[in-house]
């Protein structure tokens, strides 16, 4: 019983969120929705009566007796024409007013998602697989690859006209036979109708639990039949292992799905059918007896037979609500969930809201930092101590794994230390608020955004408070060496950096690049001082990653800038560089300085030199074993 | 209209072919559920006269056959599609699997570089994952034009005029498609503001471009930008949408007045006592219905004609190497892939004794006449290693498709020992052929497979693959990945292990390593994103295999790309614009000061 009433308080909820949803239509659009689903449920109800009204007056005119019987049947004739043609007429407008609803709620809720993602959630929530997840499947339904929010909405104004016309017909056959009738049809439609759409929910349940292996089917049948792994499978002589292996997994899938389609779609319907049979032919049984025995008009019988006809028709599945109710308001549970759990993560420490303007001055230090992902995690930084001084430039080197990525996180204030603190000018760092210390910020990251809009916007959007003109934009391209790449734009700063739009170019990696770094430089035009940089040439070629560093110097002037690389070519320009292993600093100084010291630093650079340089020598072997474990 | 017959032609022998118990259980159920429409009705006629006339046991009688019509109606094509669904599914494997031999089932690659054969494929490997649909029309079809066939006759027993009622069911059908034409028109008009709210609401809640927006600051910037885009594309659709509502009320009305009309004439004999009031009830009911059966047969055409397509699309694929065939003589056809290609006459060495050499190699992709490949004259002689470097577009990836005998050089000639490739069986020799390429296949299987694919024969030997794993400097994986050989990898669709950029990489030469003793082994240089130490472990291996290959007289082939590997190199290769323009040992090269001495001090100027 407890089991009924749980999944009776989830389906109320369920459509309670739904029902919350409709608050974002306007008054207007949702009113007319509403006014329109409701017609196109009475009219047909209007149609089944007028059309009965006709019948009864048919033998008045039949006999001729009465003078004006012939007019009266076409009267009749004329309100049930109307009543079809206006349903007729109106039916169409259900889906363009659907989609209106669905493009206003989906406008909203795609506004939260991003909110949560960048606002509510606490940087973290993008590094948590669980509400990755969430986030996964509440976008999934955006683009439009299932139900959204929208559509759930729109399902559920849809679901008043036809419960309008349910219960329009079941008042007539109430009205016109009996009651009793009324109740046996009303509960047979309702049965066909709810054990179809718990079954087909059912089966969705089942179809969402084997996703994983038809994913994996998926993949066989891709991996064999795009070109992807074309030259593997030739060379390797795979394709008929790759074919057997298809058929085996994709045989295994079948089975399991035709067992659960068999078991869910199957014989439950054999019990509705006997239902409906049971039901009607009582129902149309009564009606028979009612008019043999009792004498039942031919009004009566009219709207009887019809209505009973309208609501055998009750138990389908309905095209235009079923899907999108359900699956929407999955994906609308996916985003409140994503959002609240997002809020429930905790919080950046708070901390006095301390100015951040003209920060750093001094110096940016790390004070015996540590840092580890969930309490129970590995020490990715430990007793990490660091200084940025203003207006110098910084390499930080490390093997993969060795704590880069996280030490700006922290920096950046994404996250903050687990032990230990960072300190600007020898304020805390947390008592900076966070929004305030990014504006201090330039960062480019190795997947800086490509964004699909103009050139203008791409790079502006490096400081979208300011209110830079078109000489700062250019200025902040030509300090990152863009300025011959917006030059060759057909429409300069307005072009649309995507070939998938009007007029829209594609750029190269070396190209994107400079676009990228000019959001960077247009940071700094708004006030910025501290500039990230990591790996910022991954993508370029050899001679692009040669331009970039030729550039570093002039780029950086004058910023504190702390740079990540794993091309020694680059680090060597920094003012200082530091050796991170374990999430501690091991090595600190100029290029020269750590060569000479023959550590670490000179282990690894000499590794990349000696391809390239006669008098290197080979590396230790010690030192690398070392590195590698 | 032939298209049509040829396409249901071709479906029915699918569908006979892969199951024909199914089909045949499938195909009565729904001509059951399509019967009973025009059943139920003539029932209720029946049903209603015999009410007027007072008789009730006929009526009581009649009332079970017409509760059996409705919920015959309601259910049978729900029971069918449980059979025709498991049979289109079943198909849809078949078809499959004939799309994968002809994708991949060749040894050239010369279709696959054809966007046409590409996409081809990729729109039949889509489209006929609808084969449920398609086998669903076949049937419905027939069943369709049978109850309308039959629901014309019985109305236009009562009254000639009626047979023009499915007629009157066009007017909806034509406004429709103009409707859905405005509804797709006003979809294209709107489809770049919705890619680009697309765009950034995908920005904004990724992972990797959201912590850039979050730094910059860019969420209100981004919210408004989504919404105008939005926003513009809602007043675009929501116009189209409303004219196309507008256009199919239109046609709707129209078979209203039809409908109305037919209404009108049958009272008229009613009136007249020619016609009972129980068949006034059938017109009334059955009519109405006439306008669905329409419109449904009109969309199982066009499903259909969906289907014909496909069923094109895929007999072209089939003729695809026939097509080529008649086509090459600008490029080289793909060996194999025609059935005109010459009976290989020699055979691939076991060994090599003296090496592999190109003479006066020329190469232009099919369809364009711009050479890639121009007098390629080159010997890598057996037992060396051999660096080959060159500028992007400088012909190295093309060379060594030429070498896996992917495609075949338009001029001039590759010879092993001698023997030309074009007369050797494609298979033999790339089966002789070990690689590691850049963008080499990670496979999100298991462990085993992702190594063992490299000698099937051997996917089994346990122990094989552990001693391949340990040679390619994987061992450490092994211990990583849970459920060991038999664990799966990779997180898109299994829940696998998640693998480093260097271990996939480690686990790509283990594979290369399975294959004893090849001919040539082709190793590309790693991506950038290694560390300096991953990369140097990464060199090392290379070297060991090369070593093991020169073993026994293999060639090694390093693609090169920024240069790390060419001090491994016994000589270099130097590729610009399609011909080989330098050619030596590193000092000799340096010494030169051509294209790889100004390359290679670009690189070394960093660490000078």
């Amino acid at each position: 019983m407890s089991a009924t009433t749980a999944e009776l308080r989830r389906r109320t909820a369920r459509w309670l969120s739904v029902a919350r949803l409709l608050r974002h239509v306007p008054p207007g659009t949702l009113a007319a929705t509403l006014l329109l689903n409701v017609l196109l449920g009475i009219l047909p109800v209007g149609f089944v009566v007028a059309m009965s009204v006709l019948l009864q007056r048919v033998p008045a005119a039949v006999t001729g007796a009465a003078p004006h019987a012939w007019t009266a049947v076409l009267t009749a004739l004329g309100v049930a024409a109307l009543a079809l043609a206006l349903q007729q007429a109106l039916a169409p407008f259900q889906a363009a007013a659907g989609e209106l609803v669905m493009r206003h709620v989906d406008q909203r809720c795609r506004g939260l998602l991003m909110h949560a993602a960048l606002t509510d959630a606490p940087a973290m929530a993008l590094d948590d697989p669980r509400l990755l997840d969430r986030l996964d499947a509440a976008r999934t339904a955006f683009d439009r690859e299932s139900a959204s929010p929208g559509d759930a909405a729109a399902g559920a104004l849809a679901l008043v006209a036809r419960y309008t016309q349910l219960t329009g017909s079941v008042l007539l056959v109430g009205f016109a036979l009996s009651p009793a009738a009324a109740v046996v049809i009303g509960l047979t439609a309702l049965v066909i109708r709810f054990g179809q759409r718990g079954s087909l929910g059912a089966f969705g349940d089942f179809y969402d639990g084997i996703t994983g292996h038809k994913r994996r089917v998926g993949y066989l049948r891709t991996l064999a039949s795009d070109t992807h792994a074309a030259k593997e499978i030739r060379l390797l002589g795979l394709i008929g292992w790759l074919r057997d292996r298809y058929a085996r997994e994709n045989l295994g899938y079948l089975t399991t799905m035709w067992q659960g389609r068999r078991r869910i779609l199957g014989r439950p319907f054999v019990l509705l059918s006997a239902v409906g049979v049971a039901g009607s032919a009582a129902t149309v049984a009564m009606l028979a007896v009612a008019a043999v025995d009792h004498g039942l008009g031919l009004l009566e019988l009219g709207i009887a037979l019809q209505a009973v006809l309208t609501l055998m028709r009750f138990g389908v599945y309905f095209p235009e609500c079923d899907v999108q109710t359900q699956y929407g308001a999955i994906a609308h549970q996916a985003l409140l969930d994503f959002r609240d759990g997002a809020r429930a993560l905790p919080a950046l420490t708070p901390g006095a809201d301390r100015p951040a303007a003209g920060l750093p001055e001094r110096s940016i230090r790390f004070h015996d930092v540590g840092f580890r992902y969930g309490a129970g995690g590995r020490a990715v930084l430990d007793g990490l101590d660091l200084e940025l001084p203003a207006g110098t430039s910084t390499a930080l080197v490390g093997l993969n794994g060795a704590g880069k990525t996280t030490l700006v996180k922290l920096l950046t204030r994404m996250y903050d230390p687990t032990a230990g603190r960072i300190t600007v000018d020898g304020h805390d760092l947390t008592d900076i608020a966070p929004e305030e210390w990014h504006r201090r910020l330039a960062v480019i990251f190795q997947d800086y955004v490509r964004y699909e809009l103009s050139a203008r916007e791409n790079i502006a959007l490096g400081a979208p408070g300011f209110a830079g003109d078109e000489a700062d934009l250019l200025a902040a391209a030509r300090r990152a060496g863009a300025t011959e790449v917006l030059a060759a734009l057909p429409q300069g700063l307005d072009t649309v950096l995507s070939r998938q739009y009007r007029d829209g170019r594609d750029l190269s990696g070396g190209q994107w690049q400079r676009i990228g770094l000019a959001r960077a430089m247009y940071a700094v035009r708004a006030g910025a001082s501290v500039m990230v940089l990591d790996e910022p040439t991954a993508q370029l070629d050899v001679r692009a990653e040669v331009e970039f560093y030729d550039r570093f110097l002039e780029m950086t002037r004058g910023l504190t800038t702390l740079i990540i690389s794993h091309r020694f070519s680059t680090v060597r320009r920094a003012d200082q560089i530091v050796v991170l292993e374990h999430g501690k600093v091991v090595e600190r100084g100029s290029h020269d300085e750590l060569v000479a010291a023959g550590g670490r630093y000179a282990t690894l650079f000499r590794l990349q030199a000696e391809r390239f340089t006669d008098q290197a020598e080979p590396a230790e072997p010690d030192l690398l074993t070392d590195a590698a474990s | 209209m032939t298209h049509l017959a040829r396409t249901m032609r071709w479906l029915f022998g699918l569908a006979w072919r892969t199951d024909r118990g199914r089909f045949l259980k499938a195909a009565t159920l729904i001509s059951l559920g399509h019967l009973a429409v025009p059943l139920g009705a003539l029932a209720l006629r029946a049903f209603t006269d015999d009410l007027l006339d007072h008789r009730l046991a006929p009526a009581l009688l009649l009332a079970g056959v017409i509760a059996a019509a409705l919920v015959a109606e309601l259910m049978m094509g729900h029971f069918a599609h449980l059979h025709y669904f498991e049979l289109g599914e079943q198909a849809e494997g078949e078809v499959t699997s004939e799309l994968m031999a002809l994708a991949n089932g060749t040894p050239g690659i010369e279709h696959l570089d054809s966007s046409e054969f590409a996409d081809t494929v990729e729109l039949v490997r889509e489209e006929v994952q609808r084969m449920r649909a398609y086998v669903e029309a076949l049937l419905q079809i027939v069943a369709l034009v049978v109850q309308l066939a039959i629901t014309t006759a019985v109305l236009g027993s009562l009254e000639p005029w009626l047979l023009l009622l499915p007629l009157a069911a066009l007017p909806p059908v034509l406004t429709g498609r103009s409707a859905q034409r405005r509804i797709d028109r006003s979809r294209t008009a709107a489809a770049e503001q919705n890619r680009r709210a697309r765009h950034l609401l995908h920005t904004a809640t990724t992972a990797r471009s959201a912590k850039e927006a979050r730094l910059f600051g860019t969420e209100s910037a981004l919210v408004r930008l989504h919404d105008r885009s939005w926003e513009q594309a809602t007043g675009r659709l929501w116009r189209g949408q409303l004219s196309a509502a507008a256009f199919r009320a239109l046609g709707q009305l129209a078979f209203a007045a039809a409908c109305c009309g037919a209404v009108y004439l049958v009272i008229r004999q009613a009136v007249r006592g020619r016609l009972t009031i129980g068949d006034v009830v059938l017109v009334i009911t059955l009519a109405v219905q006439v306008n669905g059966q329409v419109a449904a047969a009109l969309s199982t055409l066009s499903t259909l004609q969906a289907a014909g397509h496909t069923v094109q699309r895929l007999l072209g694929l089939r003729a695809w190497p026939a097509r080529q065939a008649g086509t090459a003589t600008a490029g080289g056809a793909a060996p194999g892939a025609g059935p005109a290609a010459a009976a290989p006459a020699g055979s691939v060495p076991l060994r090599l004794s003296r090496g592999i050499r190109l003479e006066g190699v020329g190469f232009s992709y099919p369809g364009t006449d711009r050479p890639v490949l121009r007098g390629v004259d080159l010997d890598l002689p057996a037992g060396s290693t051999v660096a080959l470097v060159g500028e992007n577009g400088a012909g190295k990836s093309t060379l060594v498709k030429l070498l896996c005998g992917f495609y075949q050089p338009t001029s001039g000639r590759i010879l092993v020992d001698g023997v030309d490739l074009r007369d050797a069986p494609p298979q033999e020799w790339q089966a002789r052929v070990s690689t590691l390429f850049q963008d080499f296949a990670r496979f999100e299987l298991t462990l085993r497979e992702n190594v063992g694919v490299g000698d099937l024969a051997r996917i089994d030997a346990d122990e094989i693959l552990v001693a391949a794993l340990e040679q390619a400097g994987a061992g450490p994986v092994l211990p990583r990945v849970p459920g060991g050989l038999d664990g799966p990898l990779g997180r898109g669709y299994v829940d696998g292990a998640e693998l480093s950029g260097g271990q996939w990489q480690s686990l790509g030469l283990a594979r290369s390593a399975l294959r004893d003793e090849p001919l040539l082994l082709i190793l590309d240089e790693p991506a950038a994103a290694l560390d300096a130490a991953a990369e140097h472990r990464v060199f090392e291996r290379y070297a060991g295999s090369a070593e093991q290959v020169g073993r026994h007289g293999g060639v090694t082939l390093f693609v090169s790309h920024r240069f790390s590997t060419v001090r491994m190199a016994d000589r270099i290769v130097v590729l610009d614009g399609g011909t080989v323009a330098e050619c030596g040992d590193h000092v000799e090269l340096v010494a030169r000061g051509g294209l790889y001495a100004d390359l290679f001090a670009l690189q070394a100027r960093s660490y000078s």
